[in-house]
């Protein structure tokens, strides 16, 4: 996997094992509980729950029109022709910035899912949660590829 | 031969006409985000550059912040705007509140 600059988009390169694991961990967006969101857990407690309310309402909104472009998107992949096989994703700058948006979200998502861990490698996995742990790793492996060539001039 | 004396420059100080004392300042309110076990560094620190629209040394300032004291204030502002800021960390999958300064 691997994140290719060309002037102002950003292709991810994915060999066909990385696509079709990315395409299982994005079916699980979104994945935060409405709820785990505070806004404010000092405040008078009468305002917190309208506000609080108001908060979800907005998150569930932004997340429903998040989750219909997440599958035009992913309806408009083409399969790849050339390349050896490797599937080739094509993002602007802030198509980029929602796809780690996404990523985040499946990933805290799925470390609720798993209890919370400070350590998830530390947590006993078992028919339940396999699919928790897997989702966590792949996301965080993707967003730092991301990240990371983010930040890479060249 | 002596070397020759850089002159010395003075930085300009000029005292900020507008600035007022912290108890005449209109109410504000911090936004603060808070420290957890899973979002990544450096996804803390992106999100930060485009949220503030801040530097990647500042926006990394904070994020260690966060990291080792367990929370960030990262800004003041009004209720409306702190509001604002605080859905769009959440968006961002980030744990931030706001309280009252």
């Amino acid at each position: 996997m691997k994140l290719v600059r060309n002037q102002a988009r950003f292709i991810l390169e994915l060999a066909g094992r990385e696509y079709r694991l990315l395409r299982e961990v994005l079916r699980l967006y979104p994945r935060i509980p409405p709820g785990y969101h505070q806004l404010n857990p000092t405040g008078d407690p009468a305002q917190t729950a309208a506000d609080q309310r108001l908060l979800e309402e907005a998150l569930r909104a932004q997340k429903e029109e998040s989750r219909r472009q997440l599958d035009a998107w992913l309806k408009e992949i083409q399969p790849p022709r050339h390349h050896a096989g490797v599937w080739r994703l094509d993002f602007s700058e802030a198509e980029l910035d929602w796809f780690l948006q996404v990523l985040n979200d499946v990933r805290v998502g799925s470390w609720l899912r798993l209890g919370a861990p400070a350590d998830p490698h530390a947590v006993e996995l078992n028919q339940g949660n396999w699919e928790d742990f897997v989702a966590l790793e792949f996301c965080g492996y993707t967003q730092s590829v991301l990240l990371g060539s983010l930040d890479d001039p060249s | 031969m002596m070397a020759t004396a850089a002159p010395m420059v003075l930085p300009d100080i000029e005292r900020e006409q507008d600035s007022k004392p912290r108890d005449e300042l209109e109410p504000g309110y911090l936004v603060i985000c808070w420290d957890d076990p899973v979002n990544l560094m450096d996804y803390v620190t992106h999100v930060f550059q485009r949220v503030f629209r801040w530097t990647k040394p500042k926006a990394e300032y904070h994020m260690l912040q966060v990291h080792e004291q367990g929370r960030s204030v990262l800004t003041r502002e009004s209720m409306e705007r702190a509001e604002h800021y605080v859905h769009q960390l959440h968006q961002y999958g980030l744990k931030a509140t706001m309280e009252r300064d």
